[in-house]
């Protein structure tokens, strides 16, 4: 079961990669004022999402807090196994 | 065609600036009124550079500066309408020294946010000491070289730094220097997924 998943997380993961990689291959073909605007309404796009929740700080503080303690948790498992 | 490149050490984005860029660009003019040493670092660096993803911290290692010269920088950013989103900007000093990282946005604004960080190990100061300079909307910040962004993302390993790192080495990958990357790569124990990066 464990595998399958993540067989089926790599390929996400590849796909993932592949996309970057079409992006770059994108700005590099064309001007930039094809390609700034997309890549800026990506990126203004996302925090005006951002901004219209109403999360706090010290909620939004937390969540990056335990996110780090998770993956620090998992970095030294990883080098124990 | 284009419109990214890497001249002489020199980053040149000729899209115009997005929100994140302008948050950057002002608080690095305020830094540097000050004579501030700092460098932007991580995903920002990634976005500048085109990738199209946003982040709701930027985040901005500073060189150590004194109690008198943080007090001094917190009322000015207070003036010139900055404010604290997770702790006041009077305690700027304090949290910096001890170690902690300190929010500063817009006023009234939670994210986007700077995250600053005093430098505090080799490879904060390396970022600061070898900073090459972006210029995006006719005016210019300091970033971290790319071949240790690059390297650092894959020491970090979530998907969102691999692909930051495909993204920068992929777009960057004729005018990267190869024996910085391969030192840094090594110095940071990522040697196999600089190799997969390579393939990639």
């Amino acid at each position: 079961m464990r595998d399958a998943l993540d067989q089926k997380h790599e390929k996400d993961r590849e796909r993932r990669v592949e996309a970057v990689k079409r992006w770059v291959e994108y700005i590099q073909s064309k001007p930039p004022e094809t390609w700034g605007p997309q890549q800026n309404a990506v990126v203004n796009g996302q925090l005006d999402a951002a901004q219209a929740v109403d999360i706090s700080a010290s909620q939004r503080k937390h969540v990056k807090d335990i996110a780090n303690a998770i993956l620090t948790e998992r970095d030294h498992s990883d080098d124990e196994a | 065609m284009g419109g990214i490149k890497l001249e002489d050490g020199t980053l040149l984005v000729e899209r115009q600036p997005n929100r994140l860029d302008e948050l950057a660009i002002s608080f690095s003019e305020i830094l540097t009124r000050f004579g501030i040493r700092h460098v932007y670092i991580a995903g920002y660096v990634s976005i500048l550079a085109g990738r199209a993803r946003s982040t709701e911290d930027v985040d901005v290692l500073i060189e150590e500066i004194d109690e008198k010269t943080a007090d001094r920088l917190a009322s000015t950013l207070d003036e010139e309408g900055f404010w604290g989103p997770a702790m006041p900007l009077s305690s700027l000093y304090e949290m910096l020294a001890n170690g902690d990282n300190i929010w500063v946005a817009p006023d009234d604004q939670i994210t986007p946010h700077l995250e600053v960080k005093f430098t505090r190990d080799a490879f904060d100061r390396a970022s600061l000491d070898n900073a090459i300079t972006a210029r995006i909307g006719g005016e210019e910040i300091p970033i971290g070289p790319l071949e240790l962004q690059i390297a650092y993302k894959l020491y970090l390993g979530a998907q969102k730094d691999v692909e930051d790192a495909v993204h920068l080495y992929t777009l960057f990958e004729e005018s990267l220097s190869v024996p910085r990357l391969e030192e840094w790569s090594r110095r940071l124990d990522v040697e196999p997924e600089y190799e997969r990066l390579k393939r990639a």
